[in-house]
């Protein structure tokens, strides 16, 4: 097998499992959030900022997924 | 503006193996020739980012232009006031009132990345922040961000400094050290001090990594369904293309918007942790409390 096949078969599984684990986190920030939210309606400015903080930290080790999948990609002659 | 697009866009693909949308330099360097078209060429991204700079210094001039001092404040003001209060209420709600003194940097940082994301997003604009050099260690090439990398240097060297300031030479290593105060905690130095050291370098590198990978990221998100979208018309004889990546651009913006404001408060924190916590000032007053 050379290594444009390897390649070529794992980058998008990389890419899916990043992306799933990605959605489980997020999920998971965004679901405290909303109870968060449901708990004290009035500071659901304040609680939106932070989610919003914690969603970008963890979307960024999916970028890095990404940035790595694009690099290689291009190395498939 | 469709064939140059895919013209610029197969130009870039043959070059590099990403997509890029044309931008008004890659037009100017197709007419200047010579040495001024190299020039152009090579500080393509320094253009741009003096373009954010020239756009961002002229309106916050015009703004802070006024004819008398208690004259009624016009629009333009009452918006720049707006956007310089909300940041530094931002910066002072997480570091307190001492950190007044560190709004200019912050909020200059996040108007700065926030002004290049959007500019970017217009017609023959281009985002510095997408650009990297590729760095080839033996078999292992990794994009390098540039402006990116600039910002963090920026923010690294300030917050370091600010740790070294307000404890002094001794608490700012005291700090990298752990806070040794007993036995065990010196027996701990060789270990906190090299974590310590790597969290520091690592901070930067996130900060860069992350905003070049998600408007890099973005930027060749674009440039694809540009393509498609030009391609999809393709068949006709006069140059034309489909808005299909107009839902990827509104998500440019939002996403801009976000990384813009995740770069500032994450060097709000760092600042934060390198100043003196209040928290080694509850383990002091427990004892006090326990002995009431």
């Amino acid at each position: 097998m050379e290594f444009q096949t390897a390649l070529s078969i794992s980058l998008p599984f990389a890419l899916g499992i990043a992306a799933f684990g990605s959605g489980l986190g997020l999920g998971k920030a965004v679901s405290s959030a909303m109870d968060a939210t449901a708990r004290q309606p009035e500071a659901s400015g304040k609680i939106l900022v932070n989610m919003m903080a914690g969603c970008a930290l963890i979307e960024a080790l999916t970028i890095y997924v990404l940035v790595v999948v694009f690099v290689l990609s291009g190395k498939i002659s | 503006m469709s064939q140059e697009a895919a013209g610029a866009a197969a130009h870039e693909a043959a070059k590099e193996s990403s997509l890029e949308v044309l931008n008004f330099i890659h037009l100017a360097t197709d007419y200047v020739h010579g040495a001024a078209g190299e020039f152009l060429h090579r500080y393509e991204n320094l253009i741009f980012g003096l373009i954010v700079i020239s756009v961002l210094a002229s309106v916050f001039y015009f703004a802070s232009r006024s004819a008398k001092a208690d004259a009624v404040p016009g629009r333009l003001q009452s918006a720049c006031e707006g956007i310089v209060g909300g940041l530094e209420g931002f910066v002072i709600g997480i570091l307190g009132e001492r950190g007044r003194k560190y709004v200019p940097f912050l909020g200059t940082i996040f108007l700065y990345i926030w002004t290049m994301n959007l500019l970017g997003l217009l017609p023959l604009m281009h985002n510095p922040n997408a650009n990297a050099m590729t760095l080839t260690v033996g078999p292992i090439s990794l994009p390098i961000p540039t402006t990116t990398a600039a910002l963090a240097l920026l923010v690294f060297v300030y917050v370091q400094s600010i740790g070294v300031k307000e404890n002094g030479i001794v608490g700012y290593l005291d700090h990298m050290a752990g806070q040794p105060r007993d036995a065990f905690g010196w027996a701990m130095v060789p270990l906190m001090f090299p974590i310590h050291l790597i969290g520091e370098i690592a901070k930067p590198l996130s900060l860069a990594f992350r905003l070049y990978g998600n408007i890099w990221g973005e930027d060749v998100l674009l440039a694809v369904f540009i393509g498609l979208g030009v391609g999809a018309t393709a068949f006709l004889p006069v140059p034309s293309g489909l808005p299909l990546h107009f839902p990827f651009l509104l998500l440019a913006l939002v996403t801009g918007t976000i990384q813009a404001f995740v770069f500032t408060l994450l060097s709000t924190v760092y600042i934060a942790m390198m100043l003196p916590h209040e928290d080694h000032a509850h383990e002091k007053h427990a004892p006090e409390h326990a002995a009431h």
